[in-house]
């Protein structure tokens, strides 16, 4: 009998101990579910146009480990099937009794003409759209409603590498939400504006809660960051590699998103001089403090940055007080950088440092000033131009 | 019952080994089931991959499999576990169920038996074997991938651009088996019990992305019962009959239009259900529908004669209506 | 019993439930998980300063991927393919936890079977992690992966991935005789691009692999639940040669064999390889390599492709009905051809010696002394020691049944050359100067030629050469130090003269070896057994020994 074995004090033999832990962890996963499911809501969209079909081919950001810099435009390996977006349904999260509910600006990528929230007990309502933030890839959608049960939210501070994340969704359909099991993998990522998790992350539940085993959310589920338009990054989902943006990055943005507002990626207008690598690990040796940075190959006419004095062979050092090391650095800073954001690029000019302010434009606005200017786009500051934001 | 919490708690976490913090759940249920894994060979065409995996259910060597390209050749190369190779040949299909039982000529095999699945729920562990990429060879064993139950659900399935007819209950997981060669490997639980059959690589249509899922254990033991399926769209299939419920969605002259009622034919299901031109339809069946297009082909393939909802907005409200559809008449 | 009672309840009430409906955990339960949950953290917790984010010098925005460092002093392993573009300098970058860069040096590769060791420089010491073993491993055993897929992390903390073993003994092919794996660890871990040379971790925190591969289809290069990991055990044999920045070849065997009813026979071999010196011939059934039961020609390739060209393996073969048992040294692979540059562009010769790689062989040197001081009784047990008394029995291979007592006393030579006397005289100076040379590493001619197997042990050989002869070598366990084996070739008889230590015990304050065999071309010739080992800071007064 397994009992007196318990009471006496010995330990049970460790596959039964084994068995217990496993028999816990599918009811814990199952009430950590119970615990989110009221506040999960499907959204389901009509009509719209599908949005213009990512490159094929194109790669995430680094390419791990062959020493080819990412976005040279030739994509090398299996070509990727560009994806493109399911007509079913989709996730979101209510966030406040009177029907504020975050999904993901992937499940609007074709600007539907009609969105519907699904609710816990079945019933439908009709919902719009307020603001939707391109850059961290939330929405935020209302209904009208009250006494909804707002989702709870895991205290941001004690979420911990290696803990359980239980990522919620309901593109499946089904009564209950699907699940996915794994481990948040890293914080901070993203200009810490997300957790990671190698739960598996797709349009089942992109939208939904990244839950811990208390059902608390810890953050909302997106799509890898990949680089262009709406869609970007949806092709790699289930790959282990999946984010979940926390609450504090959600806070801030959320008065605008409120209030109707939306935020677009940020460009300066310049092109970037992509380094000869040889070159610059013989000049980093000898004059470590003179390489940092990254130069400018052109400004574009008409651009912030044009208008804010920024020249050809300028080596931005600085944006808004942080340091850029490299081309990545800077790519990965000002992409948390909102169209419409002031900012100031600090740029080393011969032997002088000059600091310049300017607001970002939007990915468009650059585009069209371009092709204004006749120029050909290659080799910029972000790897793939996309005005589909 | 605090107290027993911490006691539990204590028993665990005291033991400094590391079995303690991830412990091996599986080698009991593959050491059950993987002496009746088999590897399957035999011609593949394009896309269709000449592997595959299958599982034996009987001493005397009948395999379950998927049906697929391989399960139709001549002669399928049978490789068992141990790594005695037998010649193989299909001996029974299922169309819906995309189901094959192979037959080889042994006796005393090891074989496992396809269980119920009710007691299988949503966060269980599960565990995949199958040889995905032909890594396998020989007496290699088979892969295994671990997740657990994600959804018990319905099939929506596309294979590229061919819609998968099976639409019977699967059960879905969020371990990768989405890949060449893992369909018709086993799917069990915690306990070593055959859950079900590893599904072919097929995108949903809801998400359009790979699903990873297995046909549940219930439609294994009634093929191998020998009882064919039931489900309504298998009966529609069998029958190759239309429905129709007599409405006429308006266009506008683009590809993908909502779908909008233009026009209710009197007397016609729809108008006995109650919908009205200008309704919006969102759902039928059950399923939301996308466009105009989507709209037609689901009422196609409803069956004439049984109940299906119908789910419209009109103005600011939602509504559900219940419509009998009857056969199209050509 | 009403305590009894209330526990079967609560146990038993726990799997009931059968309602489709989903319902809270009771807190039993949540208790138990979050205890699993809080031991899995911590783990976590220990192995991530170990984990590096690697980057080739000169441009960070381009490739990278991962590392893993496994001494205090830096060295660390990662894949050959990860550090391959940066053979021009054999330098790079790598990020730690603590959100800082460190500059690293690129020592010994095996390109065969895609391993690079490193060594990161700074003042202080690294946390370094554990190695394990890959060959008590089962199919479903969890298994971490930590590493720096698609570049993800800003501020160097790893990516930590959770998965299960899904396959052992895997086979990968390479391109060409460049990186292919071997008797790989299969998991469906998430592995991606960037994960490439980071560690797979058991759940005891210890490296069982270096993560490098996965199988990819149509999806294109994401990860679909397949992913592969070199074995520790296999790097386990570079090691000592890659920590020594020595370029190493596999080993090819001097035979093929063909599948035969559940194994492998032999259906090629050439006549002037050590395997057919040793006996093996055309048809002999190889029964077990290595130590391994062979299952199939596959199962065969892929075990020799775990070994380093001229490592020595046992076999045992089946002729007819009888058994028998062989020992013979693999040969040499030649090294692939994989001089590759920036772009695909001919680059620089990765297997040529610069200054660099002289320097850290001679780094290795000094470790592996420096280690055997440690096994020996703690850093600075030599720098006392004047004598070592050696009492015993010894025992001829020609007169197995007549011992004779033995008493030998050594006193520290003063310096100077290893002198070309008898071989009992020659191989007491030997052992007394690599004891000073541990105290200061740089003085002799020492370097690290190669590794090898000494009594099951891996372990590193370094040599003395001098004036460009060759006047010893010297083996020493590459896992604890000890001193394992002495060899040189004895100019008066023309012998190989090989000495071999064993049964290391504490005596005072030294833990010395009390068994030494000796063997002349190989043949044992005589055994020494010692009852009493006797370190002294004292000269001792000498006698002949007998």
């Amino acid at each position: 009998m397994f009992l007196p074995v318990m009471l006496m004090g010995a330990d049970p033999a460790p596959e039964s101990q084994a068995m217990v832990f496993e028999k816990a962890r599918a009811a814990v996963i199952r009430g950590a579910v119970a615990s989110i499911e009221k506040s999960i809501v499907t959204i389901e969209t009509i009509g719209g146009a599908q949005p213009l079909a990512e490159q094929a081919g194109t790669p995430p950001p680094g390419r791990g480990g062959r020493g080819r810099p990412p976005g040279r435009g030739r994509p090398s390996g299996p070509v990727e099937e560009g994806f493109k977006l399911a007509d079913g349904p989709t996730t979101g999260v209510i966030v406040s009794a009177d029907g504020l509910i975050l999904t993901s600006s992937v499940n609007f990528a074709r600007n539907p003409a009609l969105i519907t929230v699904v609710l816990a007990d079945g019933s439908r309502k009709s919902a719009r759209l307020l603001g939707v933030d391109y850059i961290r890839r939330i929405a935020l959608v209302k209904i009208d409603a009250s006494d909804l049960p707002a989702c709870e939210w895991a205290e941001p501070g004690e979420v911990e590498v290696g803990q359980f994340a239980i990522a919620c969704g309901r593109g499946l359909g089904g009564e209950h939400p699907a699940a996915s099991l794994g481990i948040i993998s890293a914080l901070g990522r993203r200009n810490g504006s997300a957790v990671q998790t190698d739960a598996k992350t797709s349009p089942v539940n992109y939208g939904g809660p990244l839950i811990d085993i208390d059902g608390r959310v810890v953050g909302i589920v997106v799509p890898m960051a990949g680089e262009g338009g709406a869609l970007a990054g949806a092709e790699w989902y289930d790959s282990g590699i999946g984010f979940a943006v926390i609450k504090p990055r959600i806070d801030r943005v959320m008065p605008q998103l409120a209030a109707g507002e939306s935020f677009w990626p940020g460009r300066m207008g310049v092109q970037l001089a992509i380094p000869e690598a040889s070159l610059t690990a013989r000049l980093d040796e000898l004059f470590p403090w003179a390489t940092k940075g990254v130069k400018i190959e052109s400004v574009v006419p008409g651009s912030p940055a044009e208008k804010a004095g920024l020249e050809a062979d300028d080596v931005i050092v600085a944006l808004s007080g942080m340091p850029i090391a490299d081309r990545m650095e800077l790519q990965r800073r000002l992409s948390d950088m909102a169209a419409g954001e002031k900012i100031t690029v600090r740029v080393r000019r011969t032997f002088r440092t000059v600091d310049v302010d300017l607001t970002l434009a939007t990915a468009a606005e650059i585009g069209r000033l371009m092709r204004e200017a006749d120029e050909a786009p290659a080799g910029d500051e972000a790897t793939t131009q996309s005005s589909s934001d | 019952m605090m107290g027993l919490a911490v006691m539990l708690a204590s028993v665990f976490v005291g033991v400094p080994d590391d079995t303690i913090i991830a412990p091996n759940t599986l080698s009991g249920a593959l050491a059950r089931v993987s002496p009746a894994v088999v590897k399957l060979y035999g011609t593949g065409m394009g896309r269709a991959h000449g592997y595959g995996t299958g599982v034996l259910v009987s001493a005397d060597g009948q395999i379950l499999t998927t049906k697929s390209l391989l399960s139709t050749a001549d002669t399928i190369r049978v490789v068992l576990a141990d790594g005695r190779e037998f010649e193989g040949k299909s001996v029974r299909e299922d169309e819906y169920r995309e189901l094959t039982l192979i037959k080889i000529e042994g006796k005393d095999l090891p074989f496992v038996t396809p269980s119920k699945t009710d007691h299988v729920r949503v966060g269980d562990a599960v565990a995949a074997i199958g040889n995905w990429f032909k890594v396998a060879d020989g007496d290699e064993a088979p892969s295994v991938n671990r997740g657990i139950l994600a959804a018990r659900t319905t099939l929506n399935a596309r294979r590229l651009v061919q819609t998968v007819d099976y639409a019977g209950p699967i059960l879905v997981y969020d371990a990768i088996t989405a890949n060449p060669g893992a369909a018709g490997g086993p799917l069990l639980d915690i306990d070593g019990n055959f859950i079900g059959l590893i599904g072919k690589v097929v995108e949903s249509a809801d998400t359009n992305t790979r699903l990873n899922f297995a046909l549940p254990g219930e439609e294994l033991c009634d093929f191998l019962g020998n009882k064919a399926s039931t489900a309504t769209t298998a009966l529609r299939i069998a029958s190759d009959v239309e429905a129709d419920i007599g409405i006429k969605l308006s266009r506008m002259g683009y590809r993908h239009v909502s779908a909008y009622v233009d026009r209710v034919r009197p007397g016609s299901p729809a108008a006995k259900a109650g919908i009205r031109g200008e309704d919006l339809i969102i759902a039928v069946g059950g399923r939301r529908i996308a466009d105009a297009e989507a709209c037609e082909e689901a009422v196609r393939r409803l069956v004439p004669g049984e109940k299906a909802p119908i789910v419209v907005k009109r103005g600011q409200e939602f509504l559900t209506l219940e419509v009998v559809p009857e056969k199209k008449s050509k | 019993m009403v305590t009894t009672l209330a526990l079967s309840i609560l146990l038993f009430a726990s799997g009931a439930d059968d309602a489709p409906a989903l319902t809270a955990a009771d807190p039993a339960a949540v208790a138990v998980v979050r205890a699993y949950e809080r031991a899995r953290i911590e783990l976590i917790r220990t192995i991530t300063p170990t984990v590096v984010c690697m980057f080739s010098k000169d441009d960070q925005s381009g490739g990278g991927g991962s590392g893993v460092i496994i001494d205090p002093e830096g060295y660390g392993l990662t894949n050959f393919h990860v550090v391959a573009g940066m053979m021009m300098q054999r330098e790079g970058k790598g990020g730690l936890a603590d959100h800082k860069l460190y500059d690293f040096d690129v020592l010994g590769i095996d390109p065969g079977g895609d391993v690079a060791m490193f060594k990161l420089h700074r003042k202080e010491p690294f946390v370094a992690a554990p190695l394990g073993d890959s060959s008590t491993l089962a199919v479903g055993d969890y298994a971490l992966a930590a590493g720096n897929p698609f570049l993800l992390a800003e501020d160097y903390t790893p990516t930590i991935t959770l998965g299960i073993i899904s396959g052992l003994h895997r086979y990968q092919w390479g391109s060409g005789r460049a990186l292919r794996y071997t008797d790989c660890i299969q998991v469906d871990t998430s592995i991606n691009p960037g994960n490439s040379g980071g560690p797979l971790f058991d759940m005891a925190g210890r490296v069982i692999g270096i993560n490098g591969r996965v199988s990819i289809e149509e999806r294109g290069r994401v990860n679909v639940g397949v992913g592969y990991a070199i074995s520790i055990n296999q790097i386990k044999r570079f090691m000592p040669t890659l920590r020594a920045a020595i370029a190493t070849k596999h080993a090819t065997a001097g035979f093929t064999v063909m599948d035969r009813s559940h194994g492998a026979m032999v259906n090629q071999i050439l006549d002037d390889s050590p395997a057919y010196k040793a006996g093996l011939r055309l048809g002999d059934q190889i029964v077990t390599f290595g130590g391994k039961t062979i299952t199939s020609a596959n199962h065969f390739t892929s075990q020799l492709g775990t070994y380093p060209g001229g490592w020595p393996v046992t076999v045992t073969l089946r002729r007819d009905d009888e058994k028998k048992t062989i020992r013979f040294r693999l040969e040499d692979l030649p090294f692939p051809d994989v001089q590759r540059g920036p772009g695909g562009t001919p680059g620089p010769d990765p297997y040529r010696q610069t200054k660099k790689t002289r320097v850290a062989n001679r780094a290795a040197v000094s470790r592996t002394l420096k280690q055997y001081e440690l096994a020996c009784g703690g850093a600075g047990a030599f720098k006392a020691l004047r004598s070592i008394t050696l009492t015993g029995q010894r025992t001829l291979a020609s007169r197995p049944a007549e011992p004779q007592e033995v008493r030998f006393v050594e006193n520290r030579p003063e310096g100077g050359a290893v002198s070309k006397g008898d071989p009992a005289a020659l191989e007491a100076e030997i052992r007394w100067e690599l004891m000073n040379t541990a105290l200061d590493p740089a003085a002799a001619g020492l370097r690290v030629v190669r590794g090898d197997e000494v009594q099951d042990r891996i372990c590193v050989v370094i040599e003395r050469r001098a004036d460009d002869v060759v006047t010893y070598e010297a083996a020493f366990d590459d896992e604890n130090g000890r001193l394992l084996g002495i060899a040189f070739n004895d100019v008066a008889s023309g012998k190989r003269v090989r000495y071999e230590y064993s049964d290391y015990r504490r005596s005072g304050t030294l833990r010395l070896p009390h068994r030494r065999t000796v063997y002349l071309d190989d043949v044992p010739f005589a055994e020494d057994v010692f009852d009493g080992v006797t370190a002294s800071s004292q000269v001792a007064a000498t006698q002949a020994a007998s």
